[in-house]
Formats: C-alpha cells, sequence, structure tokens
C-alpha cells in the first residue's frame, strides 16, 4: 500500500535552507537582532538530526532492544536536561526528579500505545517505540517546563501568601492547592487548545509524515488522535509527577520553601 | 503559654535581636513596639516557624517550637500578617478553602461566626463575591481580622494589624483584643490606640 515519500537529495535539502534567505533579509532590513540565532539554530538543528539519523539508521537495523532501551533513557535525560535548564531549578536536586517523572511517565503512556493502542509483540521495537517516545517527549516538553516552571515561579513571588495559610493552620499540601492546580492547568492549556484546533487550524506532523508515506488518510487520523491523547496523559502525568516529587525536597521541615531550590543569583525561574 | 528564651536573630548578618527573653502568660495582652528593623514581626513569624532563631529558643504551650511541634502551634493561634496580599480569587473562595482545611473543620460555627464577625467589623455581605485584589488594604486587613476570630481559637498573633483600618474601627478592635476573655493576644504595632489600651502590658524592642 505504501509508495513512500518523494524523496529529497541533498541539492533539494539545499534548496530548503535557500527559503531561510527570506528571514534573513527581513531581519537585517528590519534590524531585527536574530541573524546570529537563526543561522546558530539551524546549524543545530541539521548537526543534531542527522547525527540522529545516522544512529537510527543502524538502531532500526539491529533492533535490540537493550540498545532500543539505552537509545529511550538517553532521550528521557535530554528532556529532563531540557527541562530542569529550563525553569531555573538546580540541577543537583532536581534533575533525578524530573527524569523519574519523565521515565515512569513516558514508559506507562509508551507500553500502553505499543501494547495495546498498536497492539504489538515486542513494546520495545525500534521503529515504534523510538518514534512514538520522541513525539511522547519532543511534546510534553513544553507543557512540563510551562506547568513546572509556573509553580515555582508563582510559589516564589507569593511566598508570603502561602506562609499565612500555613499560619492558618493547612498542611503543606493544602497550602499549596492553588499553585499546583495553577500549575497543572498552564502545562495543559496549549495541549487543549491543540487539541480543539486539530485538522482546522493546522494538520500535525505524525499524520503529514504518514500521508506523505503513502498510508491512507483516515489510518494516518487514527495514529494522529491515538498520539495527541498520548500526548496529554503524558504531560498530565509528567507534571503532576514532577510537582508531587518536588514537594518532598523544594520545602524544609517547618514547611518553608528552600532558598537554594533555584540556581545560583537567580530568585526564580525566568 | 508563649516564651523567648535568650533568642538572638541577625538577618543578612544584622544583629536585629540580641539575648531577647518574653513570656507571655495565659490570657494575657502583650503588645510589641519599636522602630521598623528591630525585629517586631519575626518575633511572631518565629512563633510560626517562618524564621528561626540563631540563638535560644522559643516556646509554646511549655514545649519548644521545632520541627515537629510549630504545625501544632500554626493549628492553635490565630495570626494576622501586616502583609495585605492574603490571597488571590473572590474572597468567598478563600475564606471557603480556610474552612475548608483540616485543621478548620471541627471549627462548626465558624461559618456563622464569620458572618457576625463582618457584621461587626462593618464589612458588606456583597464582599465576598468580589476578588482579593479589587478590596481595599482596609478591607482586606479587617477581612483577615474576621477571620482569626472566627475560627475559634485562643492565642492571637497580630502584626500591625489594624494599620490601614479608621479611628473608629481601631479604636473597636483593640477594645475587642485587649478584653477578650481567655485569649492570649501578643501583638505588634506602635499604634497610640494599642499601647494606651487598658489591660495591655507593653514591651519595647530595641534602643
Amino acid at each position: 500500500m505504501s509508495v513512500g515519500a518523494q524523496g529529497i537529495s541533498w541539492w533539494s535539502l539545499g534548496l530548503a535552507f535557500l527559503l531561510l534567505v527570506v528571514p534573513l533579509v527581513l531581519f537585517l532590513m528590519l534590524r531585527v537582532k536574530l541573524v546570529g540565532s537563526l543561522l546558530w539554530s539551524a546549524a543545530r538543528m541539521t548537526a543534531q538530526l542527522l547525527l540522529v539519523g545516522v544512529f537510527l539508521v543502524y538502531i532500526f537495523d539491529w533492533d535490540k532492544p537493550l540498545v532500543n532501551a539505552a537509545w529511550l533513557l538517553l532521550m528521557v535525560a535530554f528532556a529532563a536536561l531540557s527541562v530542569v535548564g529550563s525553569t531555573g531549578l538546580r540541577y543537583r536536586v532536581y534533575i533525578w526528579i524530573v527524569l523519574a517523572s519523565f521515565l515512569v511517565s513516558a514508559s506507562l503512556v509508551l507500553a500502553y500505545f505499543n501494547g495495546l493502542v498498536i497492539g504489538l509483540d515486542n513494546l520495545l521495537e525500534a521503529r515504534y517505540a523510538i518514534a512514538i517516545t520522541g513525539m511522547l517527549l519532543g511534546n510534553s516538553l513544553g507543557g512540563v517546563i510551562v506547568g513546572v516552571g509556573d509553580f515555582f515561579k508563582s510559589l516564589a513571588r507569593d511566598e508570603k501568601r502561602y506562609q499565612y495559610r500555613l499560619a492558618l493552620g493547612a498542611t503543606r499540601f493544602e497550602a499549596l492547592s492553588d499553585h499546583l492546580r495553577r500549575g497543572m492547568a498552564m502545562a495543559l492549556k496549549p495541549a487543549l487548545a491543540n487539541m480543539a484546533t486539530m485538522g482546522l487550524v493546522f494538520l500535525p506532523g505524525m499524520m503529514t509524515g504518514q500521508i506523505l508515506s503513502g498510508e491512507p488518510p483516515l489510518l494516518a487520523v487514527r495514529y494522529q488522535i491515538a498520539i495527541v491523547i498520548a500526548i496529554f496523559v503524558c504531560v498530565s502525568l509528567t507534571v503532576a509527577l514532577t510537582l508531587l516529587l518536588a514537594l518532598g525536597v523544594s520545602f524544609d521541615a517547618y514547611g518553608n520553601m528552600r532558598r537554594d531550590a533555584f540556581r545560583a543569583k537567580r530568585r526564580g525561574p525566568s | 503559654m508563649i516564651r523567648y528564651e535568650n533568642v538572638g536573630f541577625s538577618p543578612a548578618g544584622q544583629p536585629v535581636l540580641k539575648s531577647f527573653g518574653l513570656e507571655v502568660g495565659r490570657g494575657e495582652k502583650v503588645i510589641i513596639y519599636g522602630k521598623s528593623g528591630t525585629g517586631k514581626s519575626s518575633v511572631l513569624k518565629m512563633l510560626l516557624g517562618f524564621v528561626r532563631p540563631e540563638t535560644g529558643a522559643v516556646f509554646f504551650d511549655g514545649r519548644e517550637v521545632d520541627r515537629k511541634t510549630v504545625w501544632e502551634v500554626r493549628r492553635r493561634v490565630a495570626y494576622v500578617s501586616q502583609d495585605l496580599d492574603i490571597s488571590d480569587g473572590k474572597a468567598g473562595d478563600f475564606l471557603e478553602w480556610a474552612f475548608s482545611i483540616k485543621a478548620n473543620q471541627a471549627c462548626g460555627r465558624s461559618r456563622e461566626k464569620m458572618r457576625v464577625t463582618m457584621d461587626w467589623l462593618e464589612l458588606g455581605r456583597d464582599l465576598l463575591d468580589k476578588e482579593m485584589a479589587d478590596l481595599s488594604g482596609g478591607e482586606k486587613q479587617r477581612l483577615a481580622l474576621a477571620l482569626a476570630v472566627a475560627l475559634g481559637r485562643d492565642v492571637f498573633l497580630l502584626d500591625e494589624a489594624t494599620s490601614t483600618v479608621d479611628l473608629e474601627m481601631k479604636a473597636r478592635i483593640v477594645g475587642y483584643f485587649s478584653t477578650l476573655e481567655a485569649a492570649t493576644v501578643l501583638a505588634v504595632s506602635h499604634d497610640e490606640t494599642w499601647l494606651r489600651a487598658d489591660g495591655m502590658r507593653v514591651v519595647k524592642l530595641g534602643d
């Protein structure tokens, strides 16, 4: 059934890069100081994707569960580093929390998706496990950064309100309930908006990829619906787990927020 | 009821409290005054565990305030902060939250008492539907006072609790707390109404 996508030669890829001349000229004309950032980001993207592409050729070829699991772990580690880096939290403490949260939520969702939704015999089959985990983590990342970041940022800003609630006799969890709810809502709102406009405002990447590969549109749609639900569950689980685990290390025994939660020279996340 | 024993406190390296000692008996009313920066608010916050003494200790009902006992202290005292940014959202929702937490669920008549106290403090019922951000400083302060009274606790920690209310209301509030039977009051203020109130023991901090 699959007829495969039309190939892109290196020369054609060069033509795609040529499109970048448009924003570059606009930046220069309007004196937008993003020329360096654009060149750096485009170079990074190209190098990273080429490197991953080369690795994936071998990994798909070998398709060994241990190698696949190691690759997934590496992806989770990069996702965790990205969250902690973006939220300004102290690496030494929070990297383990975010890593554990991503690992648990992505593993559960991946096992359900591959095992029950797609019905694979081998849950770690490289082609599915790596592609699906990439979708889960890549699309969860923004939500998790926003949710976790907002929780700590608002807590640092509203510390007196939090203390007042403790003084009224609240447990730490009761005093933080508003912040926890807000963090979850902030994390999930973009995913909800995405879900509601899907197909109308944009055609999502996974579906587009499958259609380009020659798969029937309705199969692509079913995959897309399933993956969007999986992503939503992954964001919800990761944010909830991260926040709940963070409660254990972000406060002292008196319930006061630890001053060393954030990296040096920063009162709160950016 | 409350005892500060040889307490030293130096935030940011600046000595604020040195060998501070104070004993407040059950049912006693004590007002602490002094210039700003002399550690008045810190004295209250120490009892609540929000700041910790570098030397000495604080005792509540005979037990030292530490990581285990501080939670019990918070369930037994009613605190009014000088900070008026007490919550966001609707005022009514904040009060519902305050009455719903485990520590306050046993106060069966709190909501009724809240209505009576709000009337006494001249806070209209429509205030409950207003956003906290839209309330004036005086309204927020009276709301916090009404809540402190409605919770039915017998130890009050009041930090500049009448700084934004008018003279008549201030006299009413000070009169209430200075004559409140069986209640222990530890207040911080530099206001003459508090300092001259009958039944108040005045403690000066600083030089």
